[in-house]
């Protein structure tokens, strides 16, 4: 016989008392029994050991390094040569507790706890499955059998019917009994049998009230072992023969009305809360930052942490400090640097803040995730302020938001301590406060709040919203509408969120005005937040790309300032009409497709037009979770807006048609006599992007139909 | 300032030796924010799965599990679903990947689902499935791929059904820059003294590599350690004895590496050898050259940010070779083998920093992330390419970074920066 058997119960029901006097019983039977208390307070099996606490798993895991584990120091023998293991947690308040259990089966399975010899194995979890930590003896490889200690309150039978509602979860055929604790109340066993009847699970032990439980307590005993020949000591002897038999039965649950009406007696009441109370009023006015797929509850794109790690990590002058595994650092480093770091290899202009970050991890790690990260956090803080730092971003992961650590308490605590340091927490706690965009965009907003200095308005000047830190071409576009703005007498204040210095960020409340970088939600609610914190107007015309777009943009700069744009279009456009007479000469007349998910095809058919080109077929894909809001004034009416769905038809029948070139963001499968010239995804604000494509169209023009590698590929 | 986080880590270690099987799937049960950059990084590094390449196209991966890559789909929680779960997701995602017919499935919980307890074993039993509640946070990647790899190996049984003459090669990973050279390196040198390689554990392997991998009769070590613990299983299981002779880069440790495994298996490691000695030759002319120019390598200095093993088989035949002088070394997996690197520098009275990051060199042996922020900085004035990331996309010719070839191209980037940084009075 090998069994292992799980107790279940609300806490404070005496599951610690049920379960110590089992092992009590059985092993008096000669049954060798391993007892594990799976509760942080750790005092389950303390009456098997005399009265004395043992070092728990969670400490030990703490405490010694992983080469000098060994299996029998956290396991201690008690009364009758049972094994007693104490699983441990943290301290209340911090940390997760079940995660600890967790992690404390975890290393009971590392250091080989199946090598034990025991006959049955108890496990003694607290209170009831809140999380997927209280579940983990519930699982098939733990316990086989799951017994339910109740009184007959309210509270515990609803604990009770949780347990198994949570065993029903999992493999619902494993519950052994009901064990009936008495709490002294005359009504009670009434309760417990009408719920034992309801759930069609027996009651297999009447424990009564008894002054023999505190009395063996006091002796540091077991009513087993201090009173052997008492009668609650044979209920218990009872038990640990029906617990040998080992009949399961099949968890059914009660909805809570269906408690309600069998316990209380009487039907649920809901009441609705519709009435507003009128002296409860915000003190400060709420405009929610929020990102798109916040907004529209759509399914998240990366994560918060990411998104804010990639602002604060373009920042001259600023540390970011990740709260984290290694690994969310890891990824998200490389997610913001790898492609700049590409494009450095390549010859592009990039941002250098990538090539070397100031940041560091803290680099959680399990003993970090059971027992809280608040220490860890402040010490890797303070290591940076010893270091000669004084500027510093703090960003969160899932985890710390997970076990509940407070970062920004942690921050209030180092600026106590030394006046001279600045920290900007962002507590994104991975994805919780949504996607890698509202990651740019809170951290905007906090380097903002934490890092500016409000003073005179320097007139003629702007901040650039709404820059994307990880698009290779993110700096020359960023110097090109400088330029432009140059040329018109503007000067660019500050460009956010990110690739700036810290003295950019301390000059954002003084922009005369903030222009959009693009229509995106995020660069709508920055402006919005520079609005409502600093009364930055936003001038409504976002930047675009292609001469219409840029002359768009430019008249609606000009306006703000009183400045006149006419020159500068002027210029623009002649330099373009130079640029696009080569193109159109070769271009003229040839057959082409457009398939794109940008929501400004302006540009795209300006350069198509001005080539000679003739566009047979124009496709916008509607993706939902990237161009929600089509803007109609940038789609032209040759433009057809397609669903995600019909991509397949689309590109089969631009394949019939054949045309000399197809513009697409990602490789169809068409006829290789179709050359193919990739749109960019995110959108562009080069006034001459139109040139570039047809440059590229002029290389597809001038190439070989089909190349010869394409004869070897079978 | 800190490059740490460039190195890879326990997580992505283990998610890539999962992804390492070729005709399985790994699912991630978390947030996308855990599966773009190592599903990134899997279709990178192992892109040629069958007939033709997968890469990120969201005309062929547009649905909400896949989120345009074709690699590692993800059940995509968010904090919500941390609250109240995520195992309905879970379930639809493994019925959708099922359908895809791959040999195994592989489920891995990302640190948020890990910590609130999702339980993997909820879905599966159609197909043989791993499932890995957590990974060693924080771990070394090296450690992360060993575990996955032990972890298969429970769910898929290798079989000892008839014992061949074949080798394994163990400890490399599709996370290893241009892995599939290096196989082909090693398994041409093996091959012309006719040993054939059984399988590559972890490392492009099917499910029926796995189950035929028990049938080799040795089992030798590439990067140790990715690959020492895993080793010394199929030795206590299967009763397959391994060489661990360090990593093959350098002509002696080449040497070494070729004729420890053809003493295990009693054949001539003369074929080989002969190969190696006429790559010395070869690489002894080109030297000579340069003596001739005055650009010799030697007295120049280098540090290393790589994998233990290969810092110290990477030492040892620049400094006895070239000539070169060691300045820095870190290793984040295999600190034994840097402890023994650190000693071997330090037998020979050279000072030597523990913290490449910080320390002035000529020239670094890292990864083409690593390599490319150190010139950024002014730390080197070049890298040499030795470990993933690598700088680019495809190569269109073997570029292994170890074993005969590996070894002329590491002399032949040496050579190159000396002589290209050369100053002339």
């Amino acid at each position: 016989m090998k069994r292992k058997i799980a107790v279940y119960g609300k806490g404070g029901i005496g599951k610690s008392t049920v379960s110590s006097n089992l092992t009590a019983a059985l092993s008096d039977t000669g049954l060798r029994v391993l007892q594990i208390g799976c509760d942080p307070k750790h005092d389950s099996t303390r009456a098997l050991i005399g009265g004395n606490t043992q070092s728990t798993v969670l400490d030990y895991l703490k405490e010694v390094r992983p080469e000098d584990r060994r299996l029998g120091d956290v396991v201690t023998q008690g009364y009758k040569g049972c094994l007693c293991v104490e699983a441990g947690g943290p301290e209340p308040g911090v940390g997760c507790a079940g995660r600890g259990i967790i992690s404390a089966f975890d290393l009971l399975e590392r250091l080989g706890s199946d090598s034990i010899e025991s006959d049955i194995t108890i496990y003694d979890v607290l209170g009831d499955v809140v999380c997927g930590g209280f579940a983990v003896p519930l699982r098939n490889d733990y316990a086989d059998t799951v017994y339910i200690v109740t009184s007959g309150e309210f509270m515990a039978i609803y604990a009770a019917n949780n347990i198994l509602r949570g065993t029903a979860n999992y493999n619902p055929d494993r519950i052994g009994g009901i064990i009936f604790n008495s709490r002294g109340d005359p009504e009670e066993e009434s309760r417990a049998e009408r719920f034992s009847g309801a759930v069609v699970c027996p009651i297999i032990a009447r424990i009564g009230r008894s002054p023999l439980f505190m009395e063996a307590e006091r002796e540091g005993q077991t009513v087993v072992e201090r009173f052997p020949d008492s009668e609650v000591t044979h209920t218990f002897r009872d038990l640990a023969q029906c617990v040998v038999e080992g009949r399961r039965h099949t968890a059914r649950y009660l909805s809570e009305s269906e408690l309600e009406r069998l316990i209380l007696g009487r039907e649920t009441q809901t009441r609705k809360c519709r009435e507003s109370v009128p002296h409860l009023q915000s003190k400060e006015k709420i405009r929610p930052y929020t990102a798109r797929n916040v907004t529209y509850d759509e399914s998240i794109h990366g994560c918060a942490f990411s998104g804010a790690s990639s602002v604060c990590t373009s920042v001259e002058g600023l540390t970011t400090v990740l709260h984290s595994p290694r690994s969310c650092a890891h990824f998200t480093v490389q997610l913001d640097s790898c492609s700049v770091k590409g494009s450095c290899v390549r010859g592009y202009q990039t941002h250098e803040e990538f090539l070397d970050p100031d940041v560091v991890c803290t680099d959680m790690t399990e003993d970090t995730m059971v027992f809280g990260g608040n220490n860890l956090l402040r010490n890797r803080i303070l290591e940076q302020v010893d270091a000669g730092r004084r500027d510093i971003a703090v960003i969160t992961a899932c985890p710390p938001g997970i076990i509940g650590d407070d970062a920004r308490e942690v921050a209030r605590q180092v600026m106590l301590e030394h006046p001279d340091v600045r920290i900007a927490v962002m507590d994104e706690d991975g994805n919780a406060t949504g996607d890698f965009m509202q990651g740019v965009m809170d951290a905007g907003i906090e380097l903002a709040r934490t890092f500016s200095v409000k003073g005179e308005t320097i007139p003629d000047s702007l901040n650039l919203v709404g820059v994307k830190t990880m698009s290779s071409s993110a700096q020359s576009e960023l110097d090109q509408v400088t330029e432009i703005l140059g040329r018109i007498g503007i000067r660019v204040n500050c460009v956010l969120p990110g690739f700036c210095s810290m003295e950019d960020i301390a000059d954002i409340p003084n922009a005369a005005a903030s222009l959009k970088l693009n229509p995106d939600v995020f660069t709508e609610k920055v402006c919005m937040f520079l609005e409502d914190e600093y009364g930055i107007p936003t001038i409504p015309t976002p930047v675009r790309g292609g001469l219409k777009g840029t002359a768009d943009w430019i008249r609606a700069v000009a306006g703000q300032f009183g400045k006149d744009p006419e020159p500068v279009i002027r210029e623009l456009s002649e330099r373009f009409d130079r640029m696009m007479e080569g193109p159109r000469r070769l271009l003229q007349g040839k057959r082409c497709a457009v398939v794109t998910i940008g929501n400004d095809v302006s540009w795209i058919k300006e350069a198509i037009d001005r080539s000679g080109m003739v566009m047979e077929r124009g496709y916008v894909l509607h993706r939902t979770d990237y161009n929600r809001n089509l803007n109609s004034e940038w789609i032209d009416d040759s433009f057809t807006v397609a669903e995600e769905k019909d991509v397949g038809r689309i590109i089969e029948e631009i394949d019939a048609l054949c045309p000399d070139i197809l513009l697409v963001p990602v490789t169809a499968k068409v006829n290789p006599r179709i050359y193919q010239s990739r749109l960019p995804c995110a959108p562009t604000t080069d006034p001459f992007a139109g040139r570039l494509l047809a440059e590229d169209w002029i290389r597809g023009v001038l190439a070989p139909k089909e190349e010869e590698w394409r004869r070897d590929v079978a | 300032m800190s490059l740490e986080n460039d190195r890879p880590e326990s997580f992505l270690g283990m998610m890539m030796a999962l992804e390492g099987i070729r005709d399985g799937y790994c699912l991630v049960h978390g947030p996308t924010g855990c599966k773009y950059y190592p599903a990134s990084v899997a279709e990178s590094r192992f892109p040629m799965r069958g007939e033709e390449a997968q890469t990120r196209n969201f005309f062929s991966f547009a649905s909400r599990y896949f989120f345009s890559q074709p690699r590692m789909p993800c059940t995509y929680l968010d904090m919500g679903r941390f609250v109240t779960g995520g195992g309905d997701r879970l379930e639809e995602l493994y019925s959708k990947i099922v359908s895809l017919g791959p040999s195994i499935i592989s489920m891995v919980n990302s640190p948020g689902a890990s910590l609130v307890g999702e339980d993997l074993t909820s879905v599966g039993g159609e197909i043989p499935t791993v499932r890995i509640d957590h990974a060693e946070y924080s771990g070394t990647c090296s450690d992360g791929f060993q575990d996955a790899i032990l972890e298969v190996l429970k769910v898929v049984k290798p079989e000892l059904t008839e014992r061949n003459n074949k080798v394994n090669l163990v400890g490399l990973s599709i996370l290893h820059l241009n892995w599939e050279d290096i196989i082909e390196d090693l398994g041409s040198l093996l091959g012309a003294c006719g040993i054939e390689i059984n399988t590559v554990i972890g490392a492009g392997w099917t499910v029926e590599d796995i189950r035929n991998s028990a049938n080799a009769a040795l089992n030798v070590l590439v990067y140790p350690e990715y690959g020492d613990r895993v080793a010394e299983f199929y030795r206590d299981s299967y009763g397959i004895p391994f060489v661990d002779a360090g990593v093959p880069i350098g002509f002696s440790n080449l040497e070494k590496w070729i004729l420890q495994t053809c003493e295990a298996l009693s054949v001539s490691p003369e074929p080989a050898l002969d190969r190696i000695r006429a790559a010395r030759r070869k690489a002894a002319k080109s030297i000579g050259l340069m003596e001739s120019y005055h650009m010799l390598p030697k007295g120049h200095t280098f540090s290393l940010m790589c994998d233990g093993s290969l810092a110290l088989a990477a030492t040892e035949f620049l400094y006895n070779y070239l000539g070169m002088i060691p300045v820095a070394v870190t290793c984040a997996n295999g600190r034994d083998w840097e402890k023994r690197t650190l000693q071997f520098i330090e037998d020979r009275n050279i000072p030597c920093a523990e913290d490449a990051l910080h320390t002035e060199a000529e020239i670094m042996l890292t990864s083409g992330s690593i390599g490319c922020s150190c010139v950024a900085r002014g730390l080197v004035k070049d890298y040499v390419e030795m470990e993933s990331p690598g700088t680019k996309y495809v190569c269109t010719r073997p570029e292994p970074p170890i074993g005969l070839e590996g070894t002329m191209i590491l002399i032949d980037r040496v050579l190159n920066i000396v002589a290209s940084r050369q100053r002339f009075l």
